[in-house]
């Protein structure tokens, strides 16, 4: 018998399993390839720089939907746009997540807190903060929401709800609506500026208007809790989890009920606008991130993207989908453009 | 499928075929060292490979997280190394998958190691066959199916990985956005029909891996599930 390190025989079907696996890698990489080149817009000729970059954006769940179509009217409306990939998420969790040194470019976020803390940390290009938008809540329940064979909530889904509606009439529809709910989902209070925002107005609620089922239903000797909390990661969570749970009220943002009214499939749902003076506004900015790991054309496409949501185009594209427009900021692309470095 | 899809569809094979090829690199010589080994702290060793089964992804997520850390020696060495951040990158998913799947390749490979006779390994040696020469040309070969399973167990598990993922690698498409994680934002968004079609995949890839596995011989089935040594 003849022992030999390597003979060919015995290291022949090891071989063949590594050749094997490196192909595979080969084919992965290659069919990527094709499949980034397809996802991505076609590379403008003359801007070669532009389309090699991809910004990463991070972006507050509530503005997800917003964005891409900010994104899209962008890059048809600027041939030197980068191209980018958007991962969304609660503003909270993305700040953690920045700090950590996740490689992003850009963060839309869903307070003020935030993106300033960034800036402080020397993670953000300076002169970029942006005021994008201001947040609109909207209480949603259910058609059948109904606590003990009582019809509450129905009687004060009209005027008090509609979006200009007088706030005290608003504060006591919420408070009813909230009333006969069993739950209430809200986003993370702890990470999600909507959910601490929402948590804020429960409490307002409970004070000013005491919740309390007797003076409402007669003889009702039911609970006087409130309504059990359930906590979703961030808004577009919360609308999933009333689409698809027993819970009967969600508090969400506008422009997810106004994208996808009636997504509760069998029930209906009834959506209670939020007047703005209830609660502390939800002021949403974005800023440029200063990511030490890329060139400096990364800095100058983020804040050209920024100039651009801050510009009429942009601004008439946020407001459509049911955000209030920030009063107007002065365009700080020059003053940020200068800080890219 | 969208575009974002099909990239993390790629990536997801990626990761698992990367973590496969390091995974075997690893757990063979630590398989081999554990079922030798006469060292008194062995059963340290053991129970650190064995606790991914046990410990909440979450758990060692968050020490990942915090290992990645930019400020950290770790990451800073890693950028020294590669010129590239460790925290919310690829590299760290294959380091997290490495730590997360490392007891499905070395526990199959151990107790294969382990039923391998002395007295085999004794005539080769008495034949003057070195130690070198013994592992790749008696022990590899006589571990053939172990080696099969280890791998396939291996690449199925870094496909199924949630916890760890979700914690040290947010959501960023073509870099950290496997399927398990594509199907967890559809979800959350509401896309049920891509989330349906994800799930599908999964799905079928898992029982199909298992099918062929299972198929492959029930010897192979019986390291798999009760690490029981076999000869072939």
């Amino acid at each position: 018998m003849k022992f030999s390190l390597f003979s060919t025989q015995r290291l022949r079907s090891t071989g063949t399993a590594s050749l094997a696996a490196l192909c595979w890698l080969a084919y992965l990489h290659a069919t990527c390839v094709a499949a980034q080149a397809n996802a991505l817009p076609p590379a403008q000729p003359g801007h070669a720089s532009a389309s090699d970059i991809t910004l990463h954006i991070a972006v507050a769940a509530n503005f997800t939907a917003t964005l891409q179509k900010l994104l899209d009217a962008y890059a048809r409306s600027a041939p030197t746009a980068a191209n980018s990939v958007i991962s969304s998420a609660s503003t909270g969790t993305l700040f953690h997540q920045i700090v950590h040194g996740a490689p992003f470019d850009v963060f839309f976020a869903a307070n003020e807190v935030h993106p300033r803390e960034l800036l402080a940390r020397g993670l953000g290009v300076q002169g970029s903060l942006l005021n994008y938008a201001q947040g609109q809540l909207v209480l949603l329940h259910k058609k059948n929401n109904r606590r003990n064979g009582d019809d509450i909530a129905l009687q004060f889904t009209t005027d008090a709800c509609k979006r200009n509606a007088n706030a005290n009439n608003n504060a006591d529809a919420l408070s009813a609506i909230l009333q006969s709910a069993r739950q209430v989902i809200i986003a993370n209070p702890l990470t999600a500026p909507y959910g601490s925002v929402s948590k804020q107005l429960i409490e307002q609620l409970k004070k000013v208007k005491p919740i309390k089922r007797d003076s409402i239903v007669p003889g009702n000797t039911a609970t006087k809790k409130i309504p059990e909390l359930l906590i979703a990661r961030n808004v577009m969570h919360a609308q999933q989890l009333f689409a698809s749970s027993a819970a009967d009220a969600a508090f969400i943002s506008l422009p997810q009920f106004q994208a996808n009214p009636q997504a509760g499939r069998k029930q209906s749902w009834l959506a209670c606008h939020v007047n703005t003076a209830l609660h502390k506004p939800i002021l949403q900015f974005a800023i440029a991130l200063a990511n030490a790991n890329r060139p400096r054309e990364y800095r100058s496409q983020s804040v050209a993207l920024l100039a651009f949501a801050n510009s009429n185009q942009g601004r008439r594209i946020i407001a459509q989908h049911g955000y209030v427009l920030a009063p107007t900021t002065p365009n700080s692309a020059n003053k940020a453009a200068n800080n890219v470095e | 499928m969208s575009s974002n899809d099909w990239l993390a569809l790629w990536l997801t094979a990626k990761l698992a075929t990367v973590s496969t090829l390091a995974l075997m690199a690893i757990g063979i010589p630590l398989a081999w060292w554990l079922a030798r080994s006469q060292f008194r702290g062995k059963a340290i060793i053991e129970a650190l490979v064995a606790l991914p089964i046990v410990l909440p992804p979450t758990v060692i997520g968050f020490y990942l997280l915090i290992a990645f850390a930019p400020d950290t020696a770790m990451a800073k060495a890693w950028q020294a190394a590669f010129g590239r951040p460790l925290a919310f990158s690829f590299d760290g998913l294959v380091l997290g998958s490495i730590i997360y799947s490392l007891p499905f390749v070395v526990q199959p490979l151990q107790s294969r190691f382990e039923g391998i006779s002395r007295a085999t390994l004794l005539s080769a040696a008495s034949l003057g066959a070195g130690p070198m020469d013994r592992f790749f040309n008696i022990v590899l070969p006589l571990s053939k199916r172990a080696l099969l399973a280890a791998a396939a167990l291996g690449f199925c598990h870094t496909v199924g990985e949630f916890g760890i993922v979700l914690m040290i690698g947010g959501s960023i498409p073509g870099q950290t956005q496997v399927l398990s994680i594509a199907l967890f934002d559809h979800v959350e968004s509401m896309n049920f029909r891509s989330a349906h079609i994800l799930a599908m995949l999964l799905l079928l890839f898992s029982f199909i891996s298992l099918l062929i596995l299972y198929a492959k011989g029930a010897k192979t089935a019986r390291v798999v599930q009760r690490g029981e040594p076999f000869d072939e």
